[in-house]
């Protein structure tokens, strides 16, 4: 059970401006694990906390690129193989009138399958074992929450907490 | 010199807590009197519209209007009305959000909810104009099957079509989700009973909030508006290759995508100016749906209809300067025919004539006026797709299969229901998902420091 040890500790804050001031202090810090709750996206969130810019766009051309071939494949290998229509003679592999539904495929197979990847794989949702800290911070509150992995750490992070003006200090079971 | 003073995206000085309050609200609170109201007539709309539907597919599409040599007729006309309805929203959504124009976080959820729901009432039109929607709702897709190797034909613009208004759908819902989980989340943790809390919890998916989320979060964001973008661009341009793929004289023009989008957009304006103006009168929205919102609104409607009043005289010009008699005929009917040409003036008084007011900031600030506009501009907008698609099929090369096309009692009330079921879906929206976007308007108004001690 060796997760049943770890904490969470979290601080709050009510304005964005003080949030990022501590996140910026608690990444220099080197913590294993801390996060920010914010009710919306922060606009300079990601430097504060030393965030990496998403990798997301990656993905997102590999998943178009998997609509294109196969959409690509479905209207090629239908028309030329699988069911060669002869309308007037022209030709099977008509690929100017095949690129309204390649292209449809593209997009299709790029948007549900990045959405769906952001959701599942990026953000690890639907999760709903994970401690909400409070309801407030959907609305007007922002958290600050620093993962410890022993009952001891908790009081020098709380202080540390303190140092940084965090508000309604309080620690968590369970890791972030 | 002052300076031109930019107003506030949100009026009142608002706190975070006080937006939350403020789109909560409805959500919370037991429905009005005025929602209920509403609610029934829609829904007893929509009901009539699906029995008329009902008994048209049990006895036949003859019950319709549709007639030698008018086949495409009401349905094909108000499918694609409803598809263009929907074009608005994931303009405000996609496109002005890759443009950085903040003020579409006030309108963009319920923008998007209008296509989807526009789409909803598109789908349903080809699908009773088949006369067999139990085969084609799987039929029009290709699908593996045991018919010999059988597919279908991906050299038509009718599967392309299949596919743009399938890829629209899929894309805006996704879009409209994503947008809405956060929000989701938000009414989660204001909910106060347990049930409430269970059915917005698994919607929200267990979202907290986290900032390595969010950063994810918004680059998805990005992707999904930078893909609809080019999407709803292509949806109505392959709603036009219907027409325009074909050598009926009227339809085989090049002008045909440009022109639909323009037209798209038009009418999705005028429908969103419908609608907000109504939401934010009766759910107490004035502070985020400002006038200022309204106001741009206005300018995109005058901008469009001005782009589709100019389409209407090159369409016109080209058919002349083409030098084929068929063109020329078919446009010098529409204009000055005996048949139709009461559908062309409706038109063109709609589409090009009402929004010019527009052009003062009095007009673009009238509740009044631009309420009665955009309802004339979507009924102006229907006609244009009635005359496209009516006038040229009834007069084409040979004057001995000439024929003048009625709309028959059935389909102006299938048409009726439709309006039914977008209100009513609308309506539901209204009553159970927050119709602002909480998280995106908390970005663009001054953070506040008051009330910090309350927790």
């Amino acid at each position: 059970m060796a997760n049943t040890s770890k904490r969470c500790v979290v601080g709050y804050y009510f304005d964005t401006h003080s949030i990022m001031e501590a996140a910026s202090k608690v990444r220099d810090r080197q913590f294993k694990n801390f996060d920010t709750f914010t009710p919306f996206a922060v606009h300079g969130m990601d430097e504060a906390m030393g965030l990496k810019r998403s990798w997301l766009p990656y993905m997102a051309f590999l998943f178009g690129c998997m609509g294109l071939v196969g959409g690509a494949f479905l209207t090629i290998w239908t028309h030329l193989y699988n069911w060669p229509l002869n309308v007037g003679g022209k030709p099977l592999l008509a690929l100017p009138a095949y690129i309204p539904v390649i292209f449809e495929t593209t997009i299709l197979l790029c948007g549900v399958l990045t959405t769906v990847f952001m959701f599942t794989v990026l953000l690890g949702l639907p999760n709903f074992k994970k401690p909400i800290f409070h309801p407030d911070i959907t609305s007007d509150r922002f958290a600050l929450a620093i993962e410890v992995d022993r009952v001891e750490e908790v009081e020098p992070v709380k202080s540390f907490l303190r140092e940084l003006h965090a508000q309604d200090i309080h620690d968590v079971e369970g890791s972030l | 010199m002052s300076r031109l003073e930019e107003e506030p995206l949100v009026e009142g000085g608002k706190t975070y807590r006080q937006v939350t309050d403020d789109v909560c609200r409805p959500l919370e609170s037991f429905p009005t009197k005025k929602w209920y109201v509403a609610f029934t007539a829609a829904s007893l709309l929509m009901l009539f519209g699906f029995s008329l539907i009902g008994y048209m597919i049990a006895t036949g599409t003859g019950q319709s209007g549709i007639r030698n040599p008018v086949n495409w007729g009401m349905m094909i006309i108000t499918f694609v009305f409803w598809v263009g309805i929907g074009h608005a929203g994931t303009l405000i959504s996609a496109i002005l959000f890759l443009f950085r124009q903040k003020w579409r976080t006030g309108i963009n959820r319920s923008a998007e909810a209008m296509t989807i729901f526009a789409v909803i009432c598109a789908g349903i039109f080809p699908l009773i104009h088949t006369g067999r929607p139990w085969y084609s709702a799987y039929w029009l897709f290709p699908y593996p099957n045991q018919m010999g190797p059988l597919w279908v034909n991906f050299r038509s613009p009718l599967v392309w079509d299949v596919f743009a208004v399938s890829t629209y759908f899929t894309i805006s819902l996704v879009f409209w989700y994503t947008g809405l989980v956060p929000d989701i989340a938000t009414v989660r943790d204001r909910a106060k009973n347990w049930f409430r809390k269970k059915i917005y919890g698994v919607l929200a998916l267990g979202w907290r909030g986290s900032s390595r989320g969010w950063s994810h979060y918004e680059v998805c964001y990005m992707i999904l508006a930078g893909i609809a973008t080019p999407l709803v661009l292509s949806v109505h341009s392959v709603v036009s290759f219907d027409f325009a793929v074909g050598i009926i004289p009227g339809w085989h023009t090049t002008i045909f995508p440009p022109y639909f989008v323009a037209g798209a957009i038009f009418s999705g304006f005028a429908m969103v100016v419908t609608l907000l103006v109504i939401a934010r009168e009766v759910f107490g929205l004035k502070e985020y749906i400002t006038m200022q919102h309204l106001d741009n609104m206005n300018k995109v409607i005058l901008a469009t209809g001005s782009l589709v009043g100019l389409a209407y005289g090159t369409e016109f010009f080209i058919a002349w300067y083409s030098g084929v008699p068929y063109e020329r005929f078919i446009f010098m009917q529409r204009a000055f025919g005996d048949y139709y040409q009461w559908a062309y003036l409706t038109m063109i008084t709609c589409n090009v004539l009402i929004p010019q007011p527009f052009w003062f900031k009095k007009a673009r600030r009238s509740i009044w006026w631009m309420f009665t506009a955009s309802i004339f501009v979507n009924i102006g907008m229907w006609f244009e797709r009635f005359v496209i698609v009516v006038t040229s099929l009834a007069q084409d090369f040979l004057p001995s299969s000439w024929g003048y096309f009625r709309l028959s009692p059935w389909d102006i009330g299938v048409l009726a229901g439709s309006f039914g079921l977008f209100f009513t879906l609308f309506l539901l929206f209204c009553r159970f998902l927050p119709t602002v976007s909480i998280g995106e308007v908390k970005a663009v108004i001054p953070t506040k420091k008051e009330g910090a001690h309350h927790g």
